[in-house]
């Protein structure tokens, strides 16, 4: 038994939802992070189907490329947030405030 | 198809002057990291002859077809590459013997290699790779002196660099999936009988993408904080080099990806472009902060730059128009962020009171520059806008034009701001504020105003530098 392309692409819209509003509504920087990475990972779901469908193997070595990128982006990320802890006890994203105008 | 690697010599010299310069900060001592200077500058020259070559042979599309190396490419990688020698000038004293000098260049080399690579890219795939190598090593330049602003800046330019990024892939998915390839020409052909709110949807998402990259809205909110929070150096970085690979990105996916007819993105970019130039320019008004001025100052900017996209393909004005004023705008800016790293504590503009009785040569670098970014002749950009506001009534959008002009003309107070106490004032009070950050700064700044006045009274020898097609 196969499972339709749609139910694959519904659930990737579906994660990518979750992840967007989740990034514009939480204040914690470390949850805004892992909501990054499940929009990323809904991006990867959406190259896998397509790539099943179209029967093209570039989807699946887009889906290599995004988990590489996701590596390094969130290096730097962490990074980041290390910096700006070192230095204030806040771990939301209210309280990078002085910056504004 | 080509695979020569050859093909792709500035962009290469770049990154692999990047990694020596990566391994060899390990070993360099902290007072003989110039020698990374040299390197990075040495980069950039060898990237300028090769492109000079390049140019000489006819245009190709390299690697399967997912990179081209036309005249925009070209014009790219010349206004990128000079770009990041007027940066590494302009930051040789701010950065001297500084923990991370050479991680700065190497930083400064990897994303002026992705705004080069952007603009070349022929392929979703490999724009979207040339987004994040032009992004990634820019949040770290943003935060690099680790001082309490610079985290900040860092931290809100990542977290909006990370959201329309994925926003930008997502669009990327929709496309690839309507069209069954992620190569522009095959795109072009297969999304002509796609649905249509699909392909909208998909080029939306990807304009977003870019629009983050350039700067402009809804995607500017990071501009402001991103400049004033960063070191100067950092900051002349952030308003030029990306905003040429996000340009040169949308003007060849606008027209070389989307077919002609089947979404109107000709009225969104205009919409966008006017909307741009606006909020930058009334936002900029109430500034008292050099950078966050300048910050705001190229939000406007970009609006007036975003006119040539939404004009592109219409006509082969838009083409040059947009490359000549590329060019002007980055040495121009360059050229006032040259003047602020010379002033190191003048962070207000009342700091600038008496700047001409203490520096005149600086006082006059710093008005030829402003004068400059409102295009007053015979500066650069009053060429650039003259070639814009003329591809923009050819293209039929007669309303951006007039509502450009009457941002150009609005603009003018927030210079003046800056420039008549600077002029008119008597000497400061506090002579200190106006103390000098070094030579290099200051000759950067005398060299970028000079290059400003040299590029508008020859503007009709580079003007035809930018035009030529772009492959089909």
């Amino acid at each position: 038994m196969t499972i339709h392309a749609s139910w694959y692409l519904t659930l990737g819209a579906v994660l990518f939802t979750i992840g967007a509003v989740g990034l514009l509504v939480r204040r914690n920087v470390l949850v805004m992070f892992m909501c990054i990475e499940l929009m990323l990972n809904a991006a990867n779901l959406t190259f896998v189907t397509f790539a099943r469908e179209l029967n093209d193997t570039g989807g699946q070595v887009a889906v290599f490329f995004v988990l590489v990128v996701a590596a390094a982006e969130v290096v730097v990320g962490l990074g980041v947030i290390v910096a700006i802890f070192r230095r204030r006890v806040g771990a939301t994203a209210d309280d990078v405030h002085m910056l504004k105008g | 198809m080509k695979e020569n690697p050859a093909a792709l010599a500035p962009e290469l010299a770049l990154v692999v002057a990047a990694v020596v310069g990566a391994v060899a900060s390990g070993w360099l001592p902290r007072r003989r990291q110039w020698a990374v200077r040299l390197l990075a500058a040495g980069a950039c020259v060898g990237g300028l002859v090769a492109t000079a070559l390049a140019m000489l042979g006819p245009p190709e599309r390299v690697f399967d077809g997912s990179y081209a190396i036309d005249p925009a490419t070209n014009a790219a990688r010349v206004v990128v590459l000079g770009a990041a020698l007027v940066v590494i000038g302009l930051s040789a004293e701010p950065l001297r013997a500084h923990p991370h000098e050479s991680e700065f260049y190497v930083l400064l080399l990897l994303a002026s290699a992705g705004a080069i690579a952007l603009v070349g890219a022929d392929d979703l795939l490999t724009v979207f790779a040339a987004y994040l190598l032009a992004s990634v090593p820019s949040y770290g330049l943003v935060g690099l002196l680790r001082d309490r602003t610079g985290s900040e800046a860092s931290l809100k330019y990542y977290l909006l660099g990370a959201l329309f990024g994925i926003v930008m892939l997502a669009g990327a998915t929709v496309l690839v999936g309507l069209g069954a390839t992620s190569s522009y020409p095959g795109l072009r052909e297969a999304l002509d009988s796609a649905p249509r709110a699909a392909v909208a949807f998909g080029a939306v998402c990807v304009t977003a993408g870019l629009l983050f990259k350039i700067g402009g809205v809804p995607a500017q909110f990071w501009v402001p904080d991103a400049v004033d929070g960063a070191s100067v150096p950092a900051a002349a970085f952030v308003t030029t080099i990306p905003k040429i690979g996000g340009l040169g990105a949308a003007f060849r996916f606008f027209t070389e990806a989307l077919p002609a007819g089947r979404v109107d993105w000709a009225l969104l970019v205009a919409v966008t472009a006017a909307c741009t130039m606006t909020l930058g320019n009334f936002a900029a008004f109430a500034q008292t902060r050099v950078k966050r001025l300048l910050a705001y100052s190229t939000i406007g900017q970009v609006g007036y730059l975003l006119m040539a996209v939404a004009v592109a393909g219409r006509n082969g004005l838009a083409q040059q128009a947009l490359w000549y004023y590329l060019a002007a705008y980055t040495v121009t800016n360059l050229a006032a962020f040259a003047v602020v790293a010379e002033l190191p504590a003048a962070r207000t503009l009342s700091d600038y009171r008496g700047l001409a009785h203490h520096r005149p040569l600086l006082a006059g670098s710093l008005a030829v520059s402003l004068l400059g970014l409102v295009g007053t002749p015979p500066t650069a950009l009053f060429v650039g806008k003259l070639e814009i506001f003329t591809a923009v009534i050819h293209g039929g959008y007669t309303w951006l034009a007039v509502l450009a002009i009457l941002n150009t003309v609005a603009s003018l107070y927030y210079y003046l701001r800056w420039l008549v106490p600077a002029f008119l004032h008597a000497p400061s009070p506090h002579p200190a504020v106006l103390s000098s950050g070094g030579t290099w700064s200051a000759a950067t700044a005398y060299a970028a105003a000079t290059a400003t006045v040299i590029l508008g009274v020859g503007a009709a020898a580079v003007l035809p530098l930018g035009a030529g097609h772009l492959l089909p």
